[in-house]
């Protein structure tokens, strides 16, 4: 071997390791940022600290999939600390659920929900504000003048009457560090118009120079796949459509073992592996492998079809009672939407209910970056190091510690970027680290665990498949008034976070959604039911949640009812939001931008409060197919933290949902998918991209993420363009060319 | 089996069974992580590089036909990285703020260097029947026809 480019040693990892140990207990009133310093004479809180040389250091809480928030969350800092942001270095945190836990997510530190920003919004711009008071005060006192003489420019501390000035590197080594940090109030926080880096689109990602260069960022690999060890064994893992089963028994393991560089074989919980010397001799080891397991007759009858139809006649099924999902945060949306009480009532006096059905198929989350690990266990095992692309490091950890019965102090994980995620690697058992970090234990070697891409769908965790029933009144003026939304589906959380499920808090519902303006404010009587039908089929959270689903089946419903009453849909949908001027707007910028006439092929839906867009297709009766050809897309939002960024993920997401409204879809046939790889599961390729118009608003409504963003609007888009194209509807998302087909020859 | 050949200019000899695929023995044998797994039957594009100047699949090439081959991968486009001379197509990529992700970008890159060498001023049309080969899930396409666009000026100019 004559090239060395790219390898990393041991030694270097080692040295990098997770950000500095920096202890810092939270002692602010607030609950927000760490109001105090290490000790040591820096000027730091839990986000930020100032080094002698001028330079800052800003961390980062969240897991960056590719999201942006590495940068974005920092931007937001440096903005309230009037950073100059060339001096700004980020660092992902180290690991604290007690300085950076999710307060949504019972405290772990968890990125999922896109809320990396907006849940933290006003502890990062608290952290930002405290340092820069900070720095005044240290100045202010220095000088011998009161704080209300000094003010800030870009990492400079000013003496406003004289002009005097110390950068915040010189303000650091002053050594006045007060024993509490101040608190800052919110009157203290910059103006928008003075923001200079939040909202500033030429401020470009910190991570993008390192994936263009193949995914190398000061010296170390950004993706756990590209991490290397010495002495490092390869493994790949096999495991049953299906969760809950045991392996029975391996067929032919001599012949697998017998493969050139093939270590073992070995059973890790439900998943067989196969590890080697190498990568392409484990999977050569996991392509022979043949392996038995339990329940495999009563398996081999299950087809996505049927098990659809059997939750099609639950959803009819009135014996089967739904949870009021929104009951949950109906005292938060109090007087934003209409209330539960006497729906039922209404519903049953009402001289005509207006009834429909809908379906949604499985979906699979198709991240470039197939499911991996690297772990290291040493020290007869008590110890162990993990390079983990995870949304969910603390969770990993535990995870680990938990299958190694070590503790969790034990477990030094390290926090990789990930080749996209959309909630696949926010799984709570974390399979794919169990499988590294038991494999090492037992082979006394670093273990790199890959998933094949057949593997990482066969073994995926699907956003569940589902039933939505639709019944609901007018009123005299066509108008809905009554709405009862129930949802038959396996629940998401029952296999991505048990805990958070069995807890019952912590949004334990999300087979469907009803939260965040999704529901038109007209309605007066509101409810959204769900009966949990449990399988074995895994299922997890994906993008945009259970939003996909019940934005469907309302946004479909809603189109129905337009047509039925001979309003205009997009005016419906604005009437709909009578009352509410920020969200009609979105209407009349859209209707304005797409050019709203009633042409046939042009469709629109409701995504939020602050979201729509308008869909045109083309569609080839022969094969069914519907191809987008342009798409406009209006969104209100308060303050856009990185405009660049947000502009290339509105665009990406829209293509996600292309893709997953028309031509993907998992399906059983046998007990088996139908679908193994990218060749028959097809997600949206260039040639795909319809022609995109997106057009954002300001608002004055809070702060909300944009990159788990209500684009999800696109499918219900779609079969209402179907529609206004054939007169035909298609209930089903994807709107397949099985589905279109199968609605055109109906 | 021991097979000879080069990457990114220099002299390579790597031991390996025949069948071992070109993708593999870059990321493991040679440590040349910035071309990536994605599917490994040629429907996503993430571990394009160049064979003799063309783009190709590494993860079908095997390594019993690479005797004497030439490989370029991500890596050589830039020798000296970031802080040297940028490739024109890694600094349009970074101009356009394309990746978000960026799992599938070095693939893609290699894919867009191989149209311009071979179209030096593609039509958006060529662009996306050429690309077409190649998986985002992330969506960033529309950026990446516009980095293309921007890297084929300046190749040109």
């Amino acid at each position: 071997m004559t090239i060395q480019t790219g390898n990393q040693t041991r030694r270097e990892f080692l040295k990098t390791g997770a950000g500095l140990a920096f202890a810092i207990p939270l002692a602010s009133k607030l609950g927000l940022a760490g109001a105090q310093t290490a000790g040591n004479g820096a000027v730091a809180n839990s986000y930020v600290i100032l080094k002698p040389d001028n330079r800052i250091t800003i961390y980062t809480h969240a897991s960056e999939m590719g999201q942006g928030s590495y940068t974005g969350v920092p931007m937001v800092i440096a903005e309230e600390l009037d950073a100059d942001w060339n001096l700004v270095d980020i660092e992902f945190s180290p690991l604290s659920d007690e300085l950076y836990g999710n307060p949504r997510y019972y405290g772990f530190m968890l990125t999922i929900g896109s809320d990396a920003i907006s849940t933290f919004y006003e502890k990062l711009r608290f952290s930002g504000a405290q340092i820069r008071k900070t720095v005044m005060q240290m100045a202010a006192d220095n000088w011998g003048v009161p704080i209300g003489e000094v003010h800030t420019e870009p990492s400079l501390v000013v003496h406003s009457p004289t002009g005097r000035s110390m950068t915040y590197g010189e303000v650091s080594m002053l050594g006045n560090v007060p024993e509490t940090l101040p608190e800052v109030d919110e009157s203290e926080y910059k103006q928008v118009e003075d923001y200079r880096i939040v909202n500033n689109r030429d401020i470009q990602r910190r991570d993008t120079p390192g994936k263009v260069f193949g995914g190398v960022m000061n010296g170390e690999k950004m993706f756990s796949m590209d991490v290397r060890l010495p002495g490092m064994l390869y493994a790949t893992s096999k495991r049953n459509h299906f969760g809950n089963r045991e392996v029975v028994r391996i067929v032919n393991e001599d012949e697998v073992l017998a493969l050139p560089d093939v270590i073992g074989v070995d059973v890790i919980l439900d998943s067989v592996t196969v590890i080697a010397r190498t990568y392409e001799a484990a999977r050569n080891g996991e392509q022979l492998l043949q392996v038995e397991w339990s329940n495999a007759e009563e398996d081999a009858r299950y087809n996505s079809d049927e098990e659809l139809e059997r939750l099609k006649a639950i959803a009819y099924d009135e014996s089967r009672e739904g949870i009021d999902v929104m009951g949950h945060w109906r005292a938060r949306l109090r007087g934003q939407v209409g209330q539960a009480e006497g729906l039922d009532e209404a519903l049953a006096s009402a001289d005509e209910v207006h009834q429909r059905l809908y379906t949604t198929g499985f979906m699979y989350h198709a991240q470039m970056e197939t499911m991996n690990a690297v772990v290291d266990v040493t020290d007869d095992g008590r110890k162990a190091e993990v390079w983990a692309g995870t949304q969910g490091p603390t969770q990993t950890r535990m995870r680990v510690a938990e299958v190694l019965e070590i503790p969790i102090e034990n477990v030094t994980l390290h926090r990789n970027f990930m080749g996209g995620g959309f909630g696949r690697k926010a799984v709570r058992s974390h399979d794919n680290f169990v499988e590294a970090a038991m494999l090492s234990k037992m082979y006394e070697a670093p273990v790199k665990v890959i998933w094949s891409r057949e593997n990482d769908l066969i073994a995926g965790h699907y956003r569940p498949h589902g039933a939505h029933l639709v019944t609901a009144t007018r009123n005299d003026r066509g108008a809905i008034d009554n709405f009862l939304h129930r949802t038959v589906s396996d629940e998401p959380l029952r296999w991505g976070d048990p805990e958070r499920f069995e807890r019952g808090d912590s949004r334990p519902y999300l087979a469907a959604s009803f939260w965040n303006g999704a529901i038109y404010p007209a309605v007066e009587k509101f409810r959204g039911d769900v009966v949990m039908e449990f399988t074995d089929t895994r299922v997890c959270a994906m993008r945009g949640i259970g939003g996909v689903a019940t934005a469907f089946a309302r946004e479909c419903f809603v189109d129905e009812m337009a047509h039925e009453t001979g309003i205009d849909p997009l005016e419906y949908r604005r009437r709909l939001f009578e009352g509410q001027p920020e969200s009609q707007l979105v209407f009349d910028t859209l209707k304005e931008r797409c050019n709203w006439d009633g042409r046939p092929g042009l469709g629109c839906a409701m995504g939020s409060a602050s979201y729509a867009l308008a869909v045109e297709i083309d569609l080839d009766e022969r094969t069914g197919i519907v191809k987008p050809t342009k798409i406009w897309a209006v969104a209100s939002y308060a303050v856009v933290v990185e405009p660049s960024n947000a502009e290339n993920s509105f665009y990406g997401q829209l293509m996600l949902y292309v893709g997953a409204s028309t031509s993907e879809e998992i399906t059983f046939r046998d007990g088996k998918q139908e679908q193994s790889n990218f060749h028959n599961f097809q997600i949206a390729r260039m040639a795909d991209v319809p022609e995109i118009d997106v057009h954002v608003i300001p608002s004055e409504s809070r702060q909300i993420g944009t990159s788990d963003g209500p684009a999800y609007a696109i499918g219900p888009a779609i079969s209402n363009a179907l529609y206004s194209l054939t007169g035909k509807r298609v209930r089903h998302l994807p709107v397949s060319p099985r589905e279109v087909l199968k609605a055109l020859n109906a | 089996m021991n097979v000879n050949f080069s990457v990114n200019g220099e002299a390579v000899s790597v031991d390996v069974e025949p069948d071992t695929p070109l993708l593999w023995i870059i990321r493991d044998h040679l440590g040349l992580t910035g071309t990536k797994f994605g599917c490994g039957m040629a429907m996503c594009g993430a571990c394009t590089v160049h064979l003799d100047g063309a783009r190709t699949f590494s993860c079908q090439i095997q390594a019993r036909s690479l005797e004497g081959r030439a490989i370029t991968t991500i890596e050589g486009l830039s020798p000296d990285g970031p802080e040297g001379d940028v490739h024109p197509i890694q600094q349009a990529w970074i101009d356009e703020q394309v990746p978000q992700c960026g799992f599938c970008q070095p693939g893609q890159m290699m894919a867009a260097l191989d149209l311009l060498n071979r179209n030096p001023s593609p039509t958006r049309e060529e662009i996306v029947v050429h690309m077409n080969s190649n998986l985002c899930r992330c969506g960033t396409y529309p950026r990446i026809v516009k980095a293309i666009q921007a890297a084929a000026e300046e190749m040109q100019a």
